[in-house]
């Protein structure tokens, strides 16, 4: 035996380290956290709430998408409206959009995306909104900054949805129309997805939600970072709600409350580019940093003048020639679009605005001198220089605005004549000069709007259309007010636009419905279709 | 090892150097090591590994789909002849346009401001993995028979790859950008064995094995970028100015498991083994940690009975039949937390942020792989003619997969056990020595096999990419648009249009004369089981190896037969007319003008519904290729003796020489799921050489 013994002792020896401890399967991962930790406490939740706000600007992690966000959503709801409008196909961004054969086909990437991007937030604050129920969270300042904001976001969200994917509420029948589905939690040990709400359940959904915020704003912490909806923010939010439900009084009260903090920009404000959050204008928009840049998925790489993307030097933007029409010679928004600019793709033989290469050339040198771009830009009549880069012909990145109070005095402004009554009329008039009046070139005499019923609801409505060009409007405003799209003599290509150069009205033409996105289709047995499109 | 690659700048080198130590200091004691490392190095081709498809970086995408009458450098588009530059060299056309010099841009779909050949070669990209691997022994022999063994193995994998996007042209244009991602990948694989074998009265065989192991791999990783360049040439952070982004993480997966081994015989003539493990895993919540799998096998060597034996012609013979079963835990490549609900950091600006990214799964668990085997072995004929006969099924239990989820819930996916599975089928190998003569010999190797897969069990069925997973079906079953004709008056493409059947399945539909429901929107007439499959009913091999005198000759043939491929890069080339984007020549085929008969759509740019992906691009698999062919003559040792020569050979060798398929260019053994992609297609390769030993 005893010759044995040390081997045997070794074969303990072996055996007994053999067995691990009980935490060697028990890995954490670095590059994520627990929800606890985003969940667990109010300050917890408002970094969870951080991370709703830069997902609303910032390049997606969601696995497959790459968009960032309102700056990909924005230019999508614009490009196939009509007023904002493509020099060329460029280097192919948006060229589907155009000819309207994104948001009609429920396998596109770009319908999948607003859909999942805007449930994702939804989701996201449901998860903060349920864990504050859920803990039975003690009030407090931050709770209350935490939750103002998940429900307005949740609202938001929902609207945004509901104007999109659903007919419209007021040329349609909400109490019966198929909205979107109602999501207020989700549950990982269910996960199936709702069936769609009407219409109407949606909006009272977003009004309930509005509600709870405006209770959770009266005692919320104050923040002066933008990216964070304030409460004039939230305010805005449900004007643009009311007036997409025909609800004018409440639209006309809400915007009147939320820009009575804010002022109105002088002209050198407002030809500073739209690139920084910090515009006197600014109610909600997000500051982006260089270590967070969005590189090419960039707002400014869509609708800027000289961001130095191949989209921006190859298609500039122009405006639709029937608007820059209506532009009262006193205004210097005038000036957001450079009428006379060389046509470079037909060179100066064909450009009838000017007579000598050497004038055409020299057009071209100002332009890219004055709008700090490069020669390897393209200038074309109309183009806009309204969004320029705060480092003109860099790719650097600029802030993303996604309201400015002048939307708010064009709101009231409509809101009250929509009411049709004399003295409603007359306060539409004072709000809508006002904005005209800060709008007007230093020592001109403002062209005011002196009409009144349809008339006035007209001229508000193109005040609207030039003041708001670009800013992500459009679409949601052709659905709201049943307009048709027709780019006869707006200066737009019909072989580039094709379908989307010509479409009847909303309510007569299934082809406005966003898809819903066949990857919902295909996973949520609950879900009904919109009518196919018929392009 | 050298290998330039036929795309510019894909070029790979390699090192390897290897040690081996072994030493028994004692007679019941074995001790050894083996330490290897190597150090290879990569150009800049990474956006043709099929991840990055459609990028204008991949120069199989860029080059296959750009209308073939753009330039590659700047022409006077009056005289066409080059623009050359100051030093007389020719120039890029970038693709934006020249106006100065009368230059248009190109259409967008012709890649506008972009230039792939530019791109490569103004950008750098240079990957050096190196590696160090070692392993070592330890074994102990208690007594006899009994032996304790532990066997470390461990490998250190450092990867850095530094990148330059240049300042002129592309996604680093117009400052320059700079990137660099750096990794370290440990793993350490560790087990303790007991090992006992005897012999029990001379015809028992027995063998006993008992043993732990511990697999542990660690991850780290950090990547950053900055633009804006100082200097040309330079490629390091220091030569650039903004930081762009940095960011880097760890990560680590571990598993453990026990397991034992039984193995007897009986007088070498009938073999059992039987065994049992149990395994642990980390990408598993705690709960369901732990996974049992166990296997059982038995052989009968019939040729050691005497009445085989007695039977002249067999040489050998074995029947074979086994069961086992292997956990799988494997979520993909970096998937080591897929049980876990999770946050990601995503700050705003200066503030701290967290966005919810993964909805997780704690009822995660493994995937049982479970083998049946039977097999028939034999040798015949003086070991002239051999082969086998197997049958196998595969039953994969609690397959892990992804199932998408509702977007609206939030996030889109969800690991799960998501289905059960099986693939079953036949291999057949045969091999002949035909003639075996002095002067000349030829032998001949046939492999087939067929496949069939199925899934038997899937709780929530879902549609993944061209195929829905469903019960009774395979998941490799095309579920798609059903393209149907071409209108002759038109030229529209004409689709039937699906329906729901009484029992929920996707049927054709047909008007109450018989005659199909045919529209000419693909989106309105739905998707459905188009009845193909894009595993083939049988493939293999066919090798021959032929001698005469001092030459010898081989080759390899594959082949496959049946099955369907989806083939993109043909449906991307019939386009339905985008401009400034290539066509395939197929168009010329097309419909033109009213009365046409023909099976392709017009053209009409913008019209979504001529070309979207369908059945019209699934196309026969089958083929056969030229695997490897070598020739070579060996000299006679008399004649070469007197140089100090043992042996010398010279060789001709190719590889990938021919394939015939379907359609010209199309390579349907990109992947078993059947679809095609832009990515780098495998080479023909042709060696010359010669073997000298002293």
């Amino acid at each position: 035996m005893k010759k044995y013994f040390s081997k045997i002792m070794l074969l303990i020896l072996v055996v007994s380290v053999a067995a691990c401890s009980d935490d060697f399967l028990d890995n954490k991962p670095t590059d994520s956290v627990a929800p606890e930790n985003a969940l667990g406490t109010p300050a917890d939740m408002v970094a969870a709430m951080n991370g709703v706000h830069r997902t609303m600007y910032s390049q997606s992690d969601l696995e497959g998408y790459n968009y960032a966000g309102e700056s990909y959503i924005m230019p999508m709801l614009d490009f196939p409206a009509g007023d904002i409008l493509h020099a060329s196909s460029g280097n192919g961004w948006f060229r589907s959009n155009i000819k309207w054969l994104r948001h009609t086909n429920p396998n596109s990437g770009d319908l999948a995306w607003v859909w999942y991007h805007y449930y994702h937030i939804i989701g996201s604050v449901n998860n903060v909104i349920n864990s504050a129920i859920d803990k039975k969270m003690t009030p407090s300042p931050v709770l209350s900054q935490v939750l103002s904001q998940a429900y307005t976001y949740r609202a938001w969200a929902h609207h945004r949805l509901v104007c999109l994917f659903a007919k419209n509420y007021i040329h349609g029948n909400p109490s019966t129309d198929l909205g979107v589905p109602i999501m207020l939690r989700t549950d990982p040990a269910k996960l199936e997805g709702q069936p769609r709400a009407t219409v109407a359940k949606v909006y009272e959904q977003i009004e309930s939600d509005l509600a709870k915020a405006f209770e959770h704003y009266k005692t919320a912490k104050k923040s002066n970072d933008k990216s964070y909806i304030s409460e004039s923010a939230a305010r805005g939010i449900a004007a643009r709600i009311a007036l997409t439900k025909g609800d004018y009084p409440a639209a006309a009260t809400y915007a009147k409350e939320a820009r009575k903090n804010f002022v109105l920009m002088n002209e050198a404000q407002y030809k500073s580019g739209f690139n920084s959050v910090t515009l006197p204008e600014v109610m909600w928009g997000a500051k982006v940093v260089d270590s967070q840049t969005n590189y090419y998925y960039a707002w400014f790489y869509y609708i800027g003048t000289n961001f130095n993307g191949s989209q921006n030097r190859s298609n500039p933007k122009f405006i639709n020639h029937k608007l820059y029409a209506k532009i009262a010679d006193t205004d210097y928004r005038q000036d957001m679009w450079l009428e006379k600019a060389p046509n470079d793709f037909v060179g100066w033989k064909k450009d009838p605005n000017y007579a000598t290469k050497a004038e055409f050339d020299a057009a071209f040198k100002k332009i890219v001198a004055d709008y700090n771009m490069t020669s390897s830009f393209y200038t074309y009549p109309y183009m806009g220089v309204k969004f320029l880069n705060q480092d003109g012909g860099t790719i650097n990145p600029d802030d993303v605005t996604y309201m400015r109070v002048s939307e708010m005095y064009l709101i009231e402004a409509e809101a009250l004549a929509m009411q049709k009554t004399a003295s409603k009329e007359l306060e539409a008039k004072t709000v809508i000069n006002e904005l005209i009046t800060a709008r007007t070139r230093n020592g001109a005499t403002p062209t005011k709007i002196t009409t009144s019923g349809n008339q006035l609801v007209k001229d508000i409505l193109t005040q609207r259309r030039i003041e708001l060009w670009g800013e992500g409007h459009r679409w949601l405003d052709m659905l709201r007010l049943d307009l048709e799209l027709n780019l006869e003599g707006s200066g737009a290509s019909s072989t580039l636009y094709q379908k989307g150069f010509k479409q009847a009205k909303p309510s007569v033409n299934v082809n406005w419905l966003y898809q819903i996105p066949q990857e919902e289709m295909n996973a949520n047995t609950n879900m009904k279709p919109n009518p196919t499109a018929n392009l | 090892m050298k290998e330039k690659g036929y795309i510019v700048k894909s070029n790979y080198e390699r090192l390897n150097s290897r040690l081996n130590f072994n030493a028994t200091p004692k007679d019941w004691v074995k001790l050894g090591t083996n330490l290897s490392v190597s150090l290879s190095e990569q150009g800049s081709v990474s956006e043709s590994d099929g991840s990055d498809n459609s990028s204008y970086s991949n120069p199989f995408n860029f080059a296959r789909y750009m209308g073939p009458i753009y330039p590659v450098y700047q022409l006077n588009p009056t005289t066409g002849e080059y623009i050359l530059d100051a030093d007389g060299k020719r120039q890029y056309d970038l693709g934006g346009g020249y106006s100065s010099l009368g230059i248009n841009s190109r259409p967008s779909a012709a890649n506008n401001g972009r230039h792939v050949i530019a791109e490569l070669d103004y950008n750098y990209k240079k990957t050096k993995i190196n590696g160090i691997s070692n392993r070592s022994y330890a074994e102990f022999t208690i007594m006899d028979g009994l032996k304790v063994s532990s066997n470390i193995g461990l490998d250190i994998q450092n990867y850095s790859s530094k990148k330059f996007e240049n300042e002129i042209v592309g996604d680093g244009a117009p400052q320059g950008r700079y990137s660099e991602t750096r990794y370290t990948r440990t793993v350490v694989n560790w087990n303790q064995l007991i090992n006992y074998s005897t012999t029990i009265a001379d015809d028992h065989n027995l063998e006993i094995l008992l043993g732990h192991e511990t697999f542990n791999l660690n991850y780290s990783s950090v990547s950053g970028m900055k633009t804006q360049m100082t200097v040309k040439g330079i490629n390091e952070f220091d030569n650039f100015v903004t930081p762009t982004s940095l960011g880097g993480y760890s990560a680590d997966k571990t598993t453990e498991g026990y397991f034992g081994r039984l193995k007897y015989n009986f007088r070498n003539r009938y073999y059992v083994e039987g065994s049992y493990r149990r395994d642990g895993s980390s990408v598993f919540h705690k709960d369901v940690y732990w996974g049992g799998f166990f296997s059982v096998g038995a052989t009968w060597r019939m040729d050691q009975e005497e009445f085989i034996q007695r039977i002249e012609w067999i040489d050998q013979l074995k029947v074979r039949a086994s069961y086992g079963e292997v956990g799988n835990d494997n979520m993909g490549a970096g998937k080591y937390y897929a049980s876990r609900a999770l946050y990601s950091y995503n700050p705003n600006a200066g503030n701290t942020g967290l966005t919810w990214s993964k909805i997780g799964n704690p009822d995660l668990t493994w995937e049982s792989n479970n083998s049946y085997n039977a097999a028939i072995e034999f040798t015949v004929l003086n070991n002239k003619v051999r082969g086998s006969l197997e049958f196998y099924k595969k039953i994969s239990e609690d397959l892990l997969y992804y199932q998408p989820l509702s977007p609206s819930l939030g996030l889109n996916s969800q690991p799960r056990n998501i289905a059960s599975l099986y693939n079953q089928g036949f291999e057949i190998g045969l091999g002949a020595t035909i003639i075996d003569k002095d002067d000349f010999s030829w032998d001949i190797d046939v492999q087939a096999s067929t496949i069939k897969n199925e899934i038997t069990d899937i709780p929530s069925p879902f549609i993944n990419g061209s195929k829905r997973w469903a019960e009774g079906h395979s998941i490799y079953d095309y579920y798609l648009y059903d393209f149907h004709s071409v209108d002759p008056n038109t030229g529209a493409a004409m689709y039937h249009v699906w329906e729901t059947d009484a029992k929920g399945n996707q049927v054709r539909k047909y008007n109450a004369d018989g005659s199909p429901v045919l529209t000419t929107n693909y989106i309105s007439a739905g998707k459905g089981y188009t009845g193909d499959s894009s595993i083939p009913d049988l493939f293999g091999s066919i090798s021959n190896s032929l001698r005469y005198k001092d030459f010898q000759l081989s080759f390899m043939f594959t082949y496959s037969i049946g099955g369907k491929i989806l083939d993109y890069n043909y449906a991307s080339l019939m386009n339905e007319g985008e401009y400034g984007r290539a066509l395939h020549v197929d168009h010329k085929k097309g419909w033109k003008k009213k009365g046409d008969i023909t099976n392709i759509p017009r053209l009409e740019n913008g019209n979504s519904h001529l070309a979207p992906t369908s059945d019209r691009w699934l196309t026969d698999a089958s083929y056969l290729s030229l695997k490897n062919v070598n020739l070579s003559y060996t000299f006679k040792q008399k004649k070469i003796k007197e140089f100090g020569i043992n042996s010398l050979k010279v060789f001709a060798s190719g590889e990938n020489l021919f394939m015939l398929t379907e359609r010209k260019g199309m390579n349907p053994q990109q992947a078993f799921s059947g679809t095609t992609s832009n990515v780098y297609q495998p080479s023909r390769v042709v060696s010359f050489g010669v073997n000298v030993s002293f």
